[in-house]
């Protein structure tokens, strides 16, 4: 751990936890995520923004998911209680045990599964172009592209898919072009910063227009 | 020799190493991932696919081992 001049100024100014609180931040710097090579950019193309979907895209799913493993849980030991009057052919306590032990391992790898292709899926927008990207995925890579330069954008709107997520303020961004360039739009779907993305894009019309693209 | 035993142990290895297999795949989707995009897998998931791992050869013993 360094000790700096932001921790020693911390340290005289408002004492040891502010100065622990600076220690912490400096030894876990981490990169952003416009700081990795997520896309080959092109000769003056830079990223300009690069986000995940929101964290409650992939805790919503994991609660689902541990409440129906509970559930089954729940009948299978229900069906074991009532086997155990009946005479079978075999062993129920040990073909329960078997039953228990898929559905917990099928559990676990579905979380593990969930979390990657929440960790890996990306919006990214560059002064060229704007790109979905779904790295993590059993058949191949998936990406939408569309190019800023055939396509003008013709409106932005935010929309919370439910009231859950108009509660924590979860939009998706809509980027509407030219019906005959692109009949559907650009959906950002449940980004972490939708207002972010919002200004971008707003920014990069802005700049094409005076021609500073 | 309980043969309606035997079937139940079959089909339920044959889900584990499905099971297996999918998780295989898995890993190799997450290692290609992170060739692709230089973004590091997470330690604490590093760990999760090894208890996935570790849960899933062991229950393939078990149920070899332990008959119904």
């Amino acid at each position: 751990m360094k000790l700096n001049s932001a921790t020693t100024r911390a340290i005289l100014k408002e004492g040891i936890p502010s100065a622990l609180f600076a220690l912490k931040q400096t030894d876990n710097k981490k990169k952003r995520l416009e700081e990795y090579e997520i896309i080959k950019c092109a000769p003056g193309e830079k990223i300009l923004n690069v986000q995940r979907q929101h964290i409650v895209s992939f805790i919503i799913p994991l609660i689902s998911q541990i409440f129906i493993t509970i559930l089954i849980l729940f009948l299978v030991y229900f069906f074991y209680l009532y086997a155990k009057n009946i005479n079978l052919n075999f062993s129920n306590t040990i073909v329960t045990s078997y039953i228990v032990l898929t559905v917990i391992c099928s559990f676990s790898l579905l979380m593990t599964f969930t979390f990657l292709s929440w960790f890996f899926r990306f919006y990214i927008i560059t002064n060229k172009v704007i790109i979905h990207r779904y790295c993590f995925r059993i058949g191949g890579e998936f990406s939408e592209t569309v190019y800023g330069e055939k396509m003008h954008v013709q409106d932005i709107d935010r929309v919370a898919k439910n009231l859950f997520y108009d509660l924590l303020k979860i939009q998706d961004v809509y980027v509407y072009f030219h019906k005959l360039e692109r009949e559907n739009p650009f959906i950002f779907s449940a980004p972490a910063n939708a207002q972010q993305i919002d200004d971008v894009i707003q920014r990069l019309i802005i700049e094409s227009k005076s021609g500073q693209r | 020799m309980n043969y309606f035993g035997l079937f139940i142990q079959f089909v339920f290895i044959t889900i584990f190493l499905l099971l297996l297999c999918f998780h295989a795949l898995m890993a190799f989707s997450a290692k290609r991932a992170q060739n692709q995009t230089e973004i590091p897998i997470p330690q604490f998931i590093k760990w999760v696919m090894l208890i996935n791992f570790v849960l899933i050869l062991g229950s393939i013993i078990y149920i070899i081992i332990v008959r119904p």
